[in-house]
């Protein structure tokens, strides 16, 4: 718990910190040419994860909240950094091959969340422009206990997952628009992790690491920037994942402060 | 009033058709989901002795792949419920007139959940869902399972003349376990005993070998008393096959072993010979329903042997009421197993002492006796009771978890049966205790996944 309130005070001072270093460095003209954007963002995404070992699968549900900045190089070129925390649940994943097979229904374990992003524009043709796109996040879950009741000893399992996905691809950007630049997206997408799994009742101890098998998919996103006033801007977007037997979905949100 | 009814067709008929419109857009031509194919049906079972029959939901559900079930809104007339479906490209309807539900098929290149997900966005579809499977647990079609208390108890009498009522669910958990798995047919449980009549129809064809014979010093082990056939029987008889009683470890081999007389009796000479065979068989279990009172440094060691050549060995704690036999007691490589009866309570006779690890049915136990017993016009099945009918039921648990999770050590095996039983006697004895040890064994706890929830 101490652990936890020390993680979201840390953020908040980076966030301040962040944002106070960047006021700086753009009022002493340490950037020139760059614009530095700082703000808030949120994701939340519905995955089909295979596992290693058979045919069984699971849902991966992650929602994420993180400081995002930006850099807006003259060259058209925007890298963007971001950190916070996710959420990361993984209901339905078997362990079959603790002692005792379990079968996660916990909910979701917080990690934390790191990423960057970078969009190069390519090559505009009337009032489209087209962009190369890559996007990295990565969770790296803390550990959790959960206890194992109603068996002839007490028992406890401890849980840790981490993932990453990374989305690389294409956009088509309509900028008729000053303000307003909706566009659509064509990427890969690709998704691996594991979570590892502990479980200790009595004599009987045993790990299992669940790796996650998943090939590339290709991914249909939608989404849009607005520039609501001179400085403050948003960015939504959707996304698909079309599989058999399902889809996956994604959405994400970004407010930013442009200094 | 028919402009109106008009009006609200025409416009139920919209809605419908960009429903269905969206559908067809949105429906992808990947095919079936894979994981929602249909299971296998299980035929329902005539139980005409018992009159009746049980009917339990399964664990996962389960539901047919072509095919859900639908309600229109009251508001939504029934003239337009069928060309709806049929827009939808549902080729066979049919409906259950009494509840206004229709059964509808999942028009080709659709799955299940993409139907399901098309007709929820009809205003005019109160619910939509699939077709779930409903079944019995898997059990058996063998004609005496339901007297097999110990497997599966009823709440009945458990079928002796004059035999009270047993208490419900006061068993082993075994029809759940079965939905795990019935044990794999490399996995041998070596039957140390009379022997076994191999030609028993309910177990012959379980036989891995002829065995051993260790009191006539030959390659048969045929039984001349009864109590191997027994043991045997309850561990691991041939089950589903529509005649006789079903065994704990249904697809499991047993290897007959004969290291006692046909009165029963045998010496610990023969008992060392059979446990050092039978773990150079490489078996993955070995069942000694059969002990005497003294300690012997040979025994020991032969069963140290089999031990330590990764065998889980079960052996009956005795029925004389009083200490434990050996080798059962020697608790560092054996499983020790007292008797409960049909209402989870420990029997009289059990033995009881510090090493008995868990307790298992034994009290008016159904199995088999050799075809030669009663005759040519009795079928060869008996009742009896004892630890030796508590100790195969260990075994055949044994077998299946070594079936399902080959990679576990022998100490492993024994902590997962101990721990997963059931402390029937917990109100007396709370914990592990000399009576039943840590419980009456539970197969499902040890075999089905434990679901993991959120701590509170």
């Amino acid at each position: 718990m101490k652990k936890r309130t020390a993680l979201h005070v840390f953020l908040a001072a980076c966030l301040l910190l962040a944002g106070a270093a960047a006021g700086r460095a753009q009022e002493k003209g340490l950037f020139q040419g760059v614009n530095i954007k700082l703000g808030l963002g949120a994701d939340t995404l519905s995955r089909n994860v295979q596992w290693d070992k058979g045919p069984d699968g699971s849902k991966l549900k992650a929602t994420n909240v993180f400081l995002a900045s930006e850099f807006e190089f003259p060259i058209d070129l925007t890298l963007g950094l971001f950190a916070g925390l996710s959420f990361s649940d993984f209901k339905g994943l078997l362990f079959q091959d603790l002692p005792f097979s379990v079968e996660y229904q916990a909910g979701a374990v917080q990690g934390i969340l790191l990423g960057g992003e970078l969009r190069k524009g390519l090559f505009s043709f009337g009032d489209f422009e087209t962009e190369a796109a890559a996007q990295f996040v990565s969770s790296l879950g803390s550990t959790k206990k959960w206890p194992i009741e109603g068996f002839a000893v007490p028992g406890e399992t401890s849980g840790k997952p981490k993932w990453s996905q990374l989305n690389a691809g294409a956009s088509l950007v309509y900028a008729a628009y000053e303000n307003f630049r909706p566009y659509l997206g064509v990427s890969l997408s690709w998704l691996w992790g594991n979570f590892r799994m502990t479980e200790t009742m009595g004599d009987l101890q045993g790990t299992q690491i669940r790796e996650i098998k998943q090939k590339g998919l290709v991914r249909i996103s939608l989404g849009t920037t607005f520039q609501v006033a001179r400085q403050f801007g948003l960015k939504g977007e959707v996304g698909i994942v079309p599989i058999k037997g399902g889809t996956d979905l994604s959405a994400s949100l970004r407010l930013l402060y442009g200094f | 009033m028919t402009q109106n009814r008009v009006k609200k067709t025409l416009a139920g008929l919209t809605i419908t058709s960009a429903c269905v419109l969206t559908f067809l857009i949105g429906t992808r031509t990947f095919g079936f989901d894979g994981r929602h194919k249909r299971e296998p049906a299980c035929s329902e079972l005539k139980l005409r002795e018992l009159g009746r029959s049980v009917t339990l939901g399964s664990k996962t559900a389960k539901y047919a792949s072509n095919r859900v079930l639908v309600k229109f809104r009251p508001a939504f007339s029934v003239r337009n419920i069928r060309p709806t479906l049929q827009a939808y490209g549902s080729a066979k309807v049919t409906s259950i007139p009494q509840l206004g539900i229709y059964k509808v098929q999942v028009p080709a290149q659709a799955s299940v959940k993409e139907f399901l997900a098309a007709l929820k966005r009809n205003p005019d579809v109160e619910y939509a869902e699939p077709d779930y499977q409903a079944r019995i647990q898997i059990t058996p079609n063998d004609e005496y399972f339901w007297r097999q208390y110990a497997l599966f108890n009823s709440g009945t009498d458990i079928g002796i003349p004059g035999s009270p009522a047993a208490k419900a669910r006061a068993d082993i958990k075994a029809t759940g376990a079965w939905e795990m798995t019935k044990g794999e047919s490399n996995v041998t449980i070596a039957v140390l005993d009379t022997g076994v009549d191999m030609n028993h129809p309910d177990i012959k064809n379980k036989i891995a070998s002829h065995g051993k014979d260790f009191i006539n010093n030959d390659d048969d082990a045929t039984d001349d008393h009864w109590h191997g056939t027994y043991v045997a029987g309850i561990a691991a008889a041939e089950t589903n096959n529509s005649q006789g009683i079903a065994g704990v470890a249904w697809n499991c081999k047993v290897l007959p072993v004969k290291v006692a007389d046909k009165e029963g009796m045998g010496f610990y000479s023969t008992l060392i010979e059979g446990f050092v065979w039978a773990a150079d068989q490489n078996v993955q279990v070995i069942n000694l329903s059969m002990g005497g009172e003294e300690a012997s440094n040979s025994l020991r060691s032969a069963v140290k042997y089999a031990y330590d050549k990764n065998v889980v060995i079960v052996v009956s704690a005795g029925n004389e009421g009083n200490y434990v036999l050996y080798p059962a007691a020697y608790d560092d490589y054996c499983l020790a197993v007292a008797a409960t009866n049909y209402n989870d309570e420990v029997t009289t006779w059990s033995n009881a002492g510090p090493q008995v690890d868990v307790a298992a049915p034994g009290d008016n136990i159904l199995s088999l006796v050799p075809t030669w017993y009663f005759g040519p016009n009795s079928p060869p099945y008996a009742f009896a009771s004892g630890t030796s009918m508590a100790a195969p039921h260990v075994a055949g648990f044994a077998a299946l978890i070594k079936s399902f999770k080959p990679w576990l050590t022998v100490p492993q095996v024994m902590n997962v049966i101990r721990y997963s039983s059931d402390d029937v006697n917990a109100d007396k004895f709370p914990g592990k205790d000399d009576h039943i040890g840590y419980g009456r064994i539970n197969m499902e706890r040890a075999l089905v996944p434990y679901k993991l929830k959120s701590s509170k």
